[in-house]
């Protein structure tokens, strides 16, 4: 093995030393007060207090031409349950309770984002 | 002589045609293989082997030309526009990386390039996902998909690195 290979490989595995640290870091950090907020397109178009939820609902959202997304709010957690795309991503992403991963469904433009916040009643749509 | 040419760049043409759709096959192959890992973004990336063959005997816009039909037709099948931007950035950045890059570190370390250019795919399709989404909270994503690039790159690269021994013995690529 010649000395660049070397060089090459210990420069992969400090990268992924260093990115290993970082994911987890951002896996473990937990939200406190679960505000969830949709966007779509950019413009935040629910904002919901997850702790508040008593009973599950969905949300049906639509986006252009034919595409969908169904919603789930669940007390605690959310989740899109069905999509209109043909991959998926966003429905096998499960639901987030907590986190800073954002559930996102790329072909509808649409981000979930958990923010936490000041204690506050909301739970309102705010389109 | 102007024969001579004209028959070696039929064969070039003939060539990058076939590598064209090789790469074509392998990109609709791969989006029907479900991964167990549920972050967008995430893929094996498979495709990217035909460029990393190229890269090395194919002059860049030759081989920027199978990347790009193939970005388009790969969407076109999809069926999705989506697909289009986020593939069309992933690959331009990961293209402009990878050249970069070999120029550098010259053939063998094949590996190491094809890592360089997922890292960048994967860089590059953050940065339209936030351009898209008009959400900066997307950057989360950053570190995860950055560990699959590598993971990933190491795979493509060390298979691109395995096929171009196999090949050189059946096609001579040089003229």
């Amino acid at each position: 093995m010649s000395k660049k290979n070397k060089i090459l490989i210990f420069v992969t595995l400090l990268l992924l030393v260093v990115l290993t640290c970082f994911s987890y870091i951002i896996y473990n950090k937990k939200i406190n007060n679960k505000i969830a907020k949709i966007y779509q397109d950019g413009k935040l178009i629910y904002e919901i207090n997850l702790d508040k939820v008593e009973e599950a609902y969905t949300i049906k959202i639509n986006g252009d031409k034919e595409h969908y997304n169904i919603v789930e709010v669940r007390k605690g957690e959310i989740g899109i349950i069905e999509a209109s795309c043909p991959d998926k991503v966003c429905v096998n992403m499960g639901f987030v309770s907590d986190g800073l991963l954002p559930i996102t469904c790329l072909p509808n433009k649409l981000i979930i984002e958990i923010e936490g916040g000041e204690e506050s009643e909301y739970n309102v749509q705010v389109k | 002589m102007s024969i001579m040419y004209k028959s070696s760049s039929l064969k070039k043409m003939v060539l990058l045609s076939l590598m064209t759709t090789v790469s074509l096959i392998i990109f609709i192959i791969e989006a029907q293989i479900p991964l167990a890992v549920t972050i967008p973004g995430i893929k094996l990336g498979l495709a990217n082997i035909v460029t990393l063959i190229l890269i090395n005997d194919f002059k860049k816009h030759e081989v920027a030309t199978v990347l790009i039909l193939r970005i388009i037709l790969g969407s076109l099948f999809s069926g999705q526009i989506m697909t289009f931007f986020y593939s069309l950035s992933g690959g331009i950045m990961c293209f402009i990386a990878m050249s970069i890059c070999n120029k550098i570190l010259k053939e063998n370390a094949l590996w190491f390039t094809s890592i360089v250019g997922a890292l960048f795919h994967n860089i590059g399709q953050i940065l339209i996902a936030m351009l898209i989404l008009k959400s900066v909270n997307v950057i989360y994503y950053f570190p995860f998909l950055m560990i699959s690039a590598i993971i990933t790159g190491l795979l493509t690269g060390i298979t691109a690195q395995m096929i171009i021994k196999k090949i050189k013995k059946i096609i001579d690529f040089e003229k």
